[in-house]
C-alpha cells in the first residue's frame, strides 16, 4: 500500500490533465447534459437520467438488453466465482447483461489510461482511498438520486463506517462490498503455556502492552501490528489525521496522545521489527508460532491454516473504541451511457457480492458468516462489535501521497524513536505541500 | 617445477571455487523457484526455508494449468511475440540500414529524433498513445502492439543495428554496385548475412521482451481470452493472497520457452554483444 509505483505517481496528474482536456462531457449521450454544468450537480441529474431510463425502458423491453463492463482486479479462482456470480445475475436480470473486465494486474494504471481513453468500464470495483480521488476528477458518478429508488437498496442497512467510506462532499460515490473489520487474532496454545490470561474484548492499549511482555522472549513476540495503519493510533483516543470536512486534525492532543501510546509499543519491544517481519512475511510469523498475537482482517483464514488454538478478540482501545475496517466498493463510470440500468446493476451486483464475500458491509448480510464461512462461528459476536466500531479513513483527493507522507514523515521517525511532536509537525507540513 | 605446477593447481581451484560460487548465485534463483513449484501451500513459507519440497505437489501444475486459460494464453503470447520479433528485427534493420548507408538531408536530426524517443520514459506517452489507437477502434485487439513495429521498428535497436552495419567495409558494396546490385539487393545479400550475430542478439532481446512484457498487452487487451502469459500469471497475485505455488509452477512453463530459445541461440548471443565486426 504504502509502496506505489513511479507509474501510478506519474499517471494520476496524467488522467487529471486528460480529464479537463476531454471536458469529462460529450463522451456520452444520456449524461452530456448533466454533466454540462460546472458541479455535475444532482439538479440536471435526475431529469438527464431519467430521460435515459425512459428510453431504455421504451426501447430496451423489446430490444436486447444494456450491455455493462464491470471492472475487477480478481484473480485466478476468486475470478471464477465472481464470473458465475455474474452469469446468475445476468439470468435473471432483464434490462441488463454484465461483462467481466478482469485486470489482473497494475490495476489502477489500466483503470485510470482507459478513463483518461473514454474507455471507462460502467462499473468498477476501487479501494477506500481511491473513492475521493476519482470523485474529484470528475471520472465517477454520483449515487444518491440513481440508487435511492432502486429496489433492493437500503442505506440503513450498511453499517455507517462503512456507507461513511463510499462517500465524498456529502454525497455518496461507491456502494461498498466488502468491509473486513481487522481484529487480533491470538496463539491460544501459546497464552496457555505462558498461564497468561486470555485478551478481552474491551481491553486497553497497557493491558496488551503488559501481556504482550509475558509473552516475548526466546525469538518469539508478543504482537505483530504492521497492518494496523498509523492513523488508527489517534482514532483510539478520539484524534484523527484529518476530519470529514478534510481540515488536518493530526496535532490536537487527542491525536498526539495516540501516537505517543505506538511509540510507547514500539520501545517495549513486545513486536519484531518491521524490516524483520516484512522479510518474513507478516501473517507468516503469527501462523508459524513466532508471534502470540496479530492484527489482521476479520476474514484472514487463520482458522484453516494454523495448527494451534486460534482465538479471536476486539483490538485494544485507548479512551475510544475503535478498529479500522479494509474497505472496497464499487462505483459507476460518469461515462456510462444509460446510468439508470447501470444503477440498478449496481445495486444487484453489490448485494449479490455480500452474499458473497466475508464481511459484508450490511447486517443482513453480515449474518451470512455463519454459512458461508463456518470456522469463523466461534468468533461472530466479536467480529460484529468489531464492525459496529469499524471505520475506514477520511481519504483526501490525494490520499496516495498522504500515505505516502504519514509513511515517511510520522510512521518511520515514530518507530525510529523520534520525538513525536516534532514528526507531526513535519508530517503537516508536508501535507500543506500536497494540499496547496 | 612441480612449484609451479602446485602453484597453478592452487590458482585454478581458487578459480573454480569462486566461478563455482558465481554460477550457484546465478542458478539459485531458478532452481528455488522449481523447488517451491513442487511444494504444497503450508511449507513454502516456512522457517527455516526447506531447500526441497515436501514431496512432489504435481497440483501446483495442474492449478496452473487450469485455473488460468494456459494453452489460449500461451498461444496468444506466441503470435504477439512472433510478430513483434518480424517487425523488430527486420524492420529495425531495414531502417538502420538506411540511417547507415544514405546521406540524406537533415539525417543527423532524423536520428536524433529516433535516439530521443528512447529516452522518454512509456508512462509519459501511453494515455496520448492510448487515447490515438481507442480513436481508430483498436482497443481490445493486438493492433496496437504488433503493427506500429512494422512502420520503423524499435529505436534500440536500429541504434545498435546501424553501429554494427557502419562497421562493415564500404568496399563490398562497392563491389556489389559494380557487379550491377541496387541498394536493396545490397541490403539483402551483403549487410543482413554479414549481421547474422547481430541481429540474432536484437532477436533473442525481442523475444525476451515481448515474451514477458506485462505492461503493453494490460493496457491494450480487455477480454480474458485474448489476454498474454504474464497477465494470467499474475492472476495468481491477488490483492489478499498470492498463490506462491501455482505462480511458480506457472512461471516454469512459461519460462521454457525463452530457455529453449537461449539455449538454442547462445553461441550467436554472446558473439553478437562482442559486435566483432569483420576482420581483415
Amino acid at each position: 500500500m504504502k509502496k506505489r509505483s513511479a507509474a501510478t505517481t506519474l499517471l494520476t496528474p496524467m488522467l487529471a490533465l486528460a480529464l479537463a482536456l476531454s471536458g469529462c462531457g460529450g463522451h456520452n449521450d444520456a449524461q452530456g447534459t448533466a454533466s454540462g454544468g460546472a458541479s455535475g450537480s444532482s439538479g440536471a441529474g435526475p431529469s438527464g437520467s431519467a430521460a435515459g431510463s425512459a428510453a431504455a425502458a421504451s426501447s430496451g423491453a423489446a430490444a436486447e438488453k444494456v450491455k455493462l463492463k464491470v471492472a475487477t482486479w480478481a484473480g485466478a479462482d476468486e475470478l471464477k466465482e465472481f464470473e458465475q456470480l455474474v452469469a446468475k445475475l445476468n439470468a435473471s436480470a432483464t434490462d441488463y447483461e454484465l461483462e467481466v473486465q478482469s485486470i489482473p494486474s497494475d490495476y489502477y494504471q489500466k483503470l485510470q489510461t482507459m478513463i483518461a481513453g473514454k474507455q471507462a468500464p460502467d462499473l468498477m470495483w476501487l479501494s477506500q482511498e481511491y473513492i475521493p480521488q476519482y470523485a474529484s476528477l470528475g471520472a465517477i458518478a454520483e449515487l444518491d438520486d440513481l440508487v435511492s429508488g432502486v429496489d433492493g437498496f437500503k442505506a440503513d442497512d450498511y453499517f455507517p463506517g462503512a456507507l461513511d467510506v463510499g462517500k465524498f462532499g456529502g454525497k455518496l460515490y461507491a456502494l461498498p462490498w466488502i468491509a473486513q473489520p481487522y481484529v487480533l487474532y491470538y496463539n491460544q496454545d501459546l497464552f496457555e503455556q505462558a498461564n497468561v490470561p486470555l485478551p478481552a474484548n474491551d481491553w486497553t492499549w497497557d493491558e496488551f502492552i503488559e501481556t504482550g511482555k509475558k509473552l516475548t522472549g526466546d525469538g518469539q513476540w508478543g504482537a505483530l501490528l504492521n497492518n494496523i495503519p498509523t492513523a488508527m493510533y489517534t482514532w483510539s483516543y478520539g484524534g484523527d489525521v484529518f476530519d470529514k470536512d478534510g481540515n488536518i486534525k493530526l496535532d490536537s492532543s487527542e491525536s498526539i496522545q495516540g501516537l505517543e501510546m505506538y511509540q510507547k509499543i514500539v520501545k517495549s519491544g513486545i513486536a519484531p521489527a518491521r524490516a524483520q517481519a516484512d522479510a518474513m512475511g507478516n501473517g507468516d510469523m503469527f501462523k508459524t508460532g513466532k508471534v502470540a498475537m496479530f492484527i489482521g482482517g476479520a476474514g484472514d483464514d487463520f482458522e484453516k491454516t494454523v495448527k494451534f488454538k486460534v482465538g479471536m478478540a476486539v483490538p485494544p482501545k485507548g479512551t475510544h473504541a475503535v478498529t479500522f475496517d479494509w474497505i472496497a466498493g464499487t462505483v459507476l463510470s460518469k461515462s456510462t451511457p444509460h446510468p439508470n440500468v447501470a444503477a440498478k446493476a449496481l445495486v444487484d451486483l453489490t448485494n449479490a457480492i455480500h452474499r458473497w464475500k466475508v464481511v459484508a458491509p450490511t447486517k443482513t448480510g453480515f449474518d451470512l458468516i455463519q454459512t458461508s464461512r463456518p470456522e469463523k462461528m466461534y468468533a461472530v459476536e466479536t467480529i460484529r462489535q468489531a464492525s459496529e466500531i469499524a471505520r475506514g479513513f477520511n481519504n483526501q483527493p490525494k490520499q496516495s501521497e498522504i500515505d505516502q507522507a504519514i509513511w515517511e514523515k510520522l510512521t518511520q521517525p515514530i518507530e525510529k524513536g523520534d520525538d513525536v511532536n516534532k514528526a507531526v509537525q513535519d508530517t503537516i507540513a508536508k501535507f500543506r505541500e500536497i494540499v496547496k | 617445477m612441480t612449484g609451479r605446477k602446485r602453484q597453478k593447481l592452487r590458482r585454478d581451484v581458487l578459480l573454480y571455487v569462486l566461478l563455482a560460487i558465481g554460477s550457484l548465485s546465478t542458478v539459485f534463483p531458478l532452481l528455488w523457484m522449481v523447488s517451491t513449484s513442487f511444494k504444497s501451500g503450508d511449507v513454502i513459507f516456512e522457517i527455516p526455508p526447506r531447500l526441497l519440497p515436501d514431496g512432489l505437489h504435481w497440483e501446483n501444475y495442474r492449478k496452473a494449468l487450469t485455473e488460468i486459460d494456459f494453452l489460449t494464453l500461451f498461444r496468444n503470447s506466441l503470435v504477439i511475440t512472433v510478430l513483434q520479433l518480424m517487425s523488430n528485427v527486420f524492420v529495425s534493420a531495414f531502417v538502420a540500414f538506411g540511417f547507415a548507408r544514405f546521406h540524406f538531408p537533415g539525417r543527423n536530426v532524423w536520428f536524433l529524433l529516433v535516439l530521443s524517443t528512447i529516452m522518454l520514459p512509456g508512462e509519459v506517452t501511453m494515455i496520448p498513445v492510448f487515447i490515438g489507437f481507442s480513436e481508430i477502434g483498436w482497443i481490445n485487439s493486438i493492433k496496437p502492439l504488433v503493427i506500429p513495429g512494422f512502420f520503423g521498428g524499435s529505436p534500440v535497436f536500429i541504434f545498435l543495428l546501424r553501429q554494427f552495419f557502419l562497421s562493415i567495409p564500404r568496399e563490398l558494396e562497392e563491389s556489389a554496385i559494380i557487379d550491377g546490385a541496387g541498394s536493396f539487393r545490397i541490403f539483402c545479400r551483403i549487410c543482413l548475412p554479414l549481421s547474422v550475430p547481430a541481429l540474432m542478439t536484437i532477436g533473442i532481446l525481442s523475444f525476451q521482451g515481448s515474451w514477458n512484457d506485462l505492461l503493453g498487452p494490460l493496457i491494450y487487451l480487455n477480454d480474458a481470452d485474448k489476454f498474454t502469459l504474464p497477465l494470467g500469471l499474475s492472476m495468481f497475485k491477488g490483492v489478499m493472497k498470492v498463490e506462491w505455488g501455482p505462480l511458480m509452477a506457472g512461471s516454469i512453463l512459461a519460462l521454457v520457452p525463452v530457455l529453449a530459445v537461449f539455449a538454442l541461440a547462445q553461441k550467436h548471443f554472446v558473439d553478437g554483444f562482442k559486435l566483432s565486426g569483420i576482420k581483415g
